[in-house]
């Protein structure tokens, strides 16, 4: 268990600071992109004291519809260089990728532990934060709605690669029939 | 040997129960900032409305300017408050009218007028008062030039309404953004 709780607090702290850093970078690339006209209240009683705000919807609709998307994006390409270092660098490939591999001193990359199960499924989770956050602000009109939509099917995508990874991995370290007695 | 085992054991106790609260912030933390900063919308008419104090209503004036930006009109417990913010810009004047000043009375009012802008800079910042009606009789006051700040005090005529513009001069470029601050003090003369 502590061991299971470790790992999941070290590789938690990657993608969560990558959710915060995300929506930052992306606001403030929404803002000198598009050279957005924006204040910062400092409003005592309400839940969030300091808050971003702009003079105009429109702007706030960029502003929001861009962070989001770049926050989403951030961890999507996190999570897909997860997937592709999982499925390049498995251990369980071909020998010729394995030689490749050694070849071009890469061993260290080399991640087919239980770790890597659970960083899947960490980087899962805070990406499907990320969407949760994005589909809040669609239904609040905060951004733009097919933003919802696009980063949707993508995470569907994903997630559906993800349980694929998840289920090969897990199949390695509880083969299954494969060695059944019977068979 | 095994009283190691149970020491170690005994830490874990005490530790899973932190890790999991750890885990849980580290989930919970990011959802919370990234709330917080979720951008929402503040008209400007809501903040920027016809204020009066006495005999005085100051309104601003609608319309952006590409340099000027992030107009606010507060009232104070005895004077207006404008805050504006000025971009970065090259050497030149920049102007725009800001307010609109109106004053309800039989008798004349009094101002108490004083301007800052923010950074140390060689910027003017001034205030060009234009009557209503009166055919170009417009004032100039300097409210701060090479950091000396200086206050002035205006006759508003009665019942009359005034254009109250801002204007900043500088002989050279300004690399960063500065804020505008300026301060309407009505004079009660009873």
């Amino acid at each position: 268990m502590s061991r299971l709780l470790t790992i999941i607090l070290k590789k938690s702290i990657l993608p969560a600071s990558l959710l915060i850093v995300g929506k930052l970078i992306g606001l403030w690339l929404a803002i000198s992109l598009y050279g957005l006209n924006y204040g910062i209240s400092n409003d005592l009683g309400e839940t969030f004291s300091v808050q971003i705000f702009f003079y105009d919807k429109q702007e706030t609709l960029i502003a929001n519809t861009f962070s989001d998307a770049f926050m989403f994006f951030v961890l999507l390409v996190g999570l897909l260089v997860i997937l592709i270092r999982a499925k390049v660098f498995s251990a369980d490939k071909d020998d010729l990728t394995v030689v490749n591999n050694v070849n071009i001193e890469l061993e260290k990359l080399f991640k087919v532990k239980e770790s890597i199960v659970v960083n899947l499924i960490v980087w899962g989770v805070y990406l499907l934060i990320a969407y949760f956050l994005l589909l809040r602000n669609s239904f609040y009109h905060f951004n733009q709605a097919w933003l919802s939509a696009v980063t949707g099917s993508l995470l569907v995508i994903l997630v559906a690669s993800m349980f694929k990874m998840v289920e090969f991995y897990v199949d390695k370290v509880y083969p299954g029939d494969k060695f059944d007695l019977k068979s | 040997m095994e009283e190691s085992t149970r020491k170690k054991n005994s830490w874990a106790e005490v530790l899973d129960p932190l890790r999991v609260v750890i885990i849980v912030i580290l989930f919970a933390l990011p959802v919370v900032t990234v709330l917080n900063l979720t951008a929402g919308t503040r008209e400007l008419k809501n903040v920027l409305g016809t204020r009066t104090y006495g005999n005085l209503s100051v309104e601003p004036v609608a319309g952006s300017h590409e340099y000027i930006r992030s107009e606010m009109l507060k009232k104070g417990e005895e004077n207006f408050e404008y805050t504006a913010e000025i971009k970065e810009r090259e050497e030149g004047t920049y102007s725009k009218p800001i307010l609109n000043l109106k004053a309800d009375s039989a008798v004349s009012t009094k101002v108490k007028v004083y301007g800052r802008i923010e950074g140390v800079s060689y910027s003017k910042l001034s205030l060009i008062f234009a009557e209503e009606g009166s055919g170009g009789k417009d004032t100039e006051y300097v409210v701060d030039y090479q950091e000396r700040e200086s206050s002035y005090i205006i006759e508003l005529t009665e019942s009359s309404d005034y254009i109250l513009y801002l204007k900043v001069e500088n002989e050279n470029d300004i690399l960063y953004p500065q804020n505008i601050k300026i301060s309407l003090t009505p004079i009660n003369e009873e």
